[in-house]
C-alpha cells in the first residue's frame, strides 16, 4: 500500500549475499544476515525519503549488486552445490526446530504489533504527512517496519528462498485487495488467504512430489486470478 | 485422499514445515499489505 512492494524482493537478494558471506566466513547464517538486511532496510527508506533516487531503482541498485557479490563469493569458496540451491528456492523441509520456534517468536510479534498499535500503522502506511501531523513519529513506525519485514524476509529465505520469498509478501495482499476496499478487511483477508494458499500448496507438493516453494507461488497465483474474477463480477453487479 | 493427509501429518518435519511456514508467510502477507 506504500507502493514499496518490491521492497521483499531487495531485502530477499541482500539476504542472499549475507548467507553467502557467512557460509564463505563459516559464521551463523542468521547472525549475519539479519544486521545485514536490517541496516539495508533503513538504507532502502532513507534513500527514498531523501528523493536522491527513487525507492524502486534504489531497491534494484542494492539488489542486483548483493546477489552479484553473493554469487561470487560462493563460486570462490564452496562452489555452486546444494547449500546455493537452498539459498536460491529453499528448503522447507529441512526447517528445524530452532526455525519453528523463530516463526512462533516473530508471528507473536507481528500480531501484538497489528492488534495493538493498528491506527498508528495505518496512520503511516496511507498518509505520513497525516501521520506527523497527529504526533504519530511516522520515522518510528518505519523503523519498526523494516525491522520486522527484515526478520520475517529473513526467515522467509529459509521456506521460499531469496528467488521466491517476495511472493509470500505481494501475492496475499494483491488478491485481497481484489475484493476488499478497507485496511482492515486486506490486513485480515491476506493473512488468510496467505495461511490457506501455504497450506494447500505444501500438501499438493508433497502429494504430486514437486518443489514445494514453486507449487506454493504457483497457488498463490491461481488464487490471485480467481479473487480477480471474483472482483470483476462484483464490480459488473454494482454496475 | 484421506489416506495421504494422515500419512502427511505422520512425519514429523512436514508438520514443522507446516506450523513454522504458515506462520511465516501469515506474517509475510501482514508486511506485505504494510508495504
Amino acid at each position: 500500500m506504500k507502493r514499496y512492494a518490491m521492497i521483499g524482493d531487495g531485502l530477499s537478494h541482500v539476504g542472499f549475499g549475507a548467507l553467502a558471506a557467512a557460509m564463505a566466513l563459516s559464521a551463523s547464517p542468521l547472525a549475519v544476515a539479519l544486521p545485514v538486511v536490517i541496516l539495508t532496510a533503513f538504507l532502502l527508506l532513507r534513500l527514498s525519503t531523501n528523493n536522491r533516487i527513487h525507492g524502486d531503482a534504489a531497491i534494484a541498485m542494492i539488489s542486483s549488486a548483493s546477489m552479484a557479490a553473493g554469487v561470487i563469493v560462493i563460486s570462490l569458496t564452496s562452489g555452486l552445490n546444494t547449500d546455493f540451491y537452498n539459498f536460491m528456492f529453499g528448503s522447507i523441509l529441512a526447517m528445524s526446530r530452532t526455525d519453528m520456534t523463530l516463526s512462533i517468536i516473530l508471528s507473536f510479534v507481528v500480531l501484538v504489533l497489528f492488534l495493538f498499535s493498528y491506527n498508528n500503522l495505518f496512520a503511516v502506511t496511507f498518509d505520513e504527512s497525516f501521520a506527523r501531523a497527529s504526533g504519530i513519529s511516522a520515522g518510528f513506525w518505519n523503523a519498526v517496519l523494516a525491522v520486522i519485514a527484515s526478520v520475517t524476509i529473513v526467515l522467509g529465505m529459509r521456506v521460499m528462498g531469496a528467488i521466491l520469498i517476495s511472493s509470500l509478501i505481494i501475492f496475499p495482499p494483491l488478491s485481497a485487495m481484489r475484493l476488499f476496499g478497507s485496511f482492515k478487511g486486506v490486513t485480515v483477508a491476506s493473512a488468510v488467504i496467505a495461511l490457506v494458499c501455504f497450506s494447500t500448496g505444501l500438501f499438493l507438493s508433497y502429494a504430486l512430489d514437486l518443489p514445494a516453494g514453486p507449487v506454493i507461488v504457483i497457488v498463490n497465483f491461481l488464487c490471485f486470478l480467481l479473487f480477480s474474477w471474483f472482483g470483476w463480477l462484483k464490480k459488473l453487479k454494482r454496475a | 485422499m484421506a489416506g495421504l493427509i494422515s500419512h502427511f501429518f505422520s512425519y514429523s518435519f512436514l508438520l514443522r514445515a507446516l506450523i513454522g511456514g504458515s506462520l511465516v508467510a501469515i506474517c509475510a502477507a501482514l508486511i506485505g499489505a504494510l508495504c
